[in-house]
């Protein structure tokens, strides 16, 4: 393939998955941020425009009436027709498909009826912490990573507690979906679907939807006060929302809603762990709470990038790009840009302006669970906090090879008194 | 479809801002996502009604300039604007 730079210029390689494994290839990143224009980087048969500078991926974001979420796909490579179509979400959508779907559940997600959860999530990481000092060390992300948000989403969508287990494992075998590495077969979980039209290509896409639709039959014959209740309603009252709209947006809050708070969780504890003197500042003042939670977010980038589509020809910093060209928003990069943070590469729990794009940057695709994910982390860290708990890592983090997710799977730490 | 200041509307820093440099916003109720970021920052202005998603104005819709600014700037949707003079 040749390049349509104007400058003839490649990106250095981002995109393999075996670099993320061991982090995020942050000197690539710079180099491709101090270039001017945007560099094309060459991926499958064909490339896409790497997008890394804070505001390149500010302008991609907000304008979305010239980079569409609706066209080939939000992930590197493009999907078939009929794949994308039976995979649509909220994600993969643009007005007015997206504001319908979004505005259904738009309510629930809103600063102040989030606020209304306070206390279950602070119930929930009581417990957790209560066992994992009991425990006194062991794997953070099995025991209040992944548990923590799953269980707030489940509660607000109305599944079972006694369920969790499952949906966190299914979780799981979708993050594995995100990367090369899928350790289930194509038929598990009674899968008779092809892959190419589930979610992450995975079996566990399969189980998730049949969970949701039977959970959805239970809350038409008996309504609760919860989100599945919510839809089904919807859907029943002014035929808004389809069954295959309703299965990839319980998919959606069930993997969006513990996955990526689980992956800032991982790394906030891991960077509190590695800079002691940081959490010593929030321990002696709590009122630094606010502003670690955003540390933490931009310090984990939990999803590392989004794609977008040009609909038209346009120009973006100084560089053209043509319809369909594929345009690569790298929040990655976005989060380290020194035009925008002073010493970004400094984990700095006081620190001031810090517009990071843990949650995007900008526009109607911004996190749906923005809110929740900062009162999870900030309850977690003010529980912390108050009971003098500190952190010891004793082993390296295990991370999962995945440009998209920055998954952790597991990392082993001890309590250590602060 | 780009950033307020490039639209040519003000920014703080084109005049000394002062608490009665009031101006008046509007929503547009097509583009509104229902994120509450509005009604989170500026609850005298913007509220999401409890039988709604959309959110509205409350009152006259007016505010400082450079909060108003700064919340056209946090609206995800970019549903808010300036309404214009006159």
């Amino acid at each position: 393939m040749t390049s349509p730079s104007p400058l003839g210029e490649l990106a250095p390689n981002v995109t393999d998955d075996d670099l993320y494994a061991v982090d995020i290839p942050h000197e690539r990143f710079a180099q491709m941020r101090s270039t001017p224009g945007l560099l094309w980087h060459p991926h499958g048969d064909n490339g896409f425009w790497a997008v890394t500078r804070h505001a390149d991926v500010r302008e991609v974001s907000k304008d979305a009436d010239t980079y569409s979420s609706a066209i080939g796909h939000t992930n590197l490579w493009d999907l078939e027709a009929d794949a994308l179509e039976a995979r649509r979400s909220l994600i993969d959508s643009d007005a007015p498909d997206h504001t319908r779907l979004r505005r259904l559940v738009a309510a629930s997600f809103t600063p102040k009826n989030i606020r209304l959860w306070d206390q279950t999530v602070r119930d929930i990481t009581r417990e957790l912490l209560d066992e994992f000092v009991a425990a006194s060390s062991g794997d953070w992300v099995g025991m209040v990573a992944a548990p923590l948000p799953i269980r707030v989403i489940l509660t607000m969508l109305g599944v079972p507690l006694e369920d969790a287990d499952y949906l966190v494992e299914l979780s799981n075998y979708l993050v594995e979906g995100t990367s090369e590495q899928q350790s289930i077969p194509p038929e598990a979980f009674g899968n008779t679907t092809e892959l190419r039209l589930l979610p992450f290509n995975s079996p566990a896409s399969h189980a998730l939807f049949e969970y949701g639709e039977k959970l959805a039959e239970l809350r038409r014959r008996d309504p609760q006060d919860d989100i599945v209740s919510m839809l089904v309603q919807a859907e029943t009252d002014g035929e808004e929302l389809t069954g295959s709209e309703f299965k990839n947006l319980f998919h959606l809050l069930v993997f969006a809603g513990n996955e990526t708070t689980r992956t800032a969780i991982s790394h906030g504890a891991v960077a509190l762990a590695d800079h002691p003197e940081q959490w010593q500042r929030v321990v002696a003042d709590p009122g630094l709470v606010e502003s670690a939670t955003e540390e933490v977010l931009r310090w984990a980038t939990p999803v590392l990038h989004m794609r977008r589509t040009a609909r038209t020809n346009c120009e973006l910093a100084g560089t053209s790009i043509a319809a369909g060209d594929k345009v690569v928003m790298w929040y990655a990069s976005a989060n380290r840009d020194e035009a925008m943070f002073a010493a970004p590469q400094n984990f700095d729990v006081g620190r001031v302006d810090n517009e990071h794009y843990s949650f995007g940057g900008g526009g109607p695709h911004t996190c749906l669970g923005a809110y929740l994910a900062r009162l999870e982390i900030a309850v977690l860290l003010e529980q912390m906090a108050e009971r003098g708990l500190g952190l010891e890592r004793l082993g390296e983090p295990v991370r999962l090879p995945s440009n998209f997710v920055r998954g952790v799977v597991s990392v082993d730490m001890a309590i250590r008194a602060t | 479809m780009t950033s307020p200041a490039a639209d040519g509307a003000p920014t703080p820093r084109d005049t000394d801002v002062s608490e009665d440099d009031l101006v008046t916003v509007s929503i547009d109720a097509e583009k509104c996502i229902g994120s509450g970021t509005c009604e989170m920052f500026e609850e005298a202005t913007f509220v999401i009604p409890d039988d709604g998603v959309v959110a509205e104005i409350v009152g006259a819709g007016e505010l400082p300039r450079d909060r108003a600014v700064s919340i056209i700037d946090r609206c995800p949707s970019g549903a808010i604007s300036f309404v214009a003079p006159g």
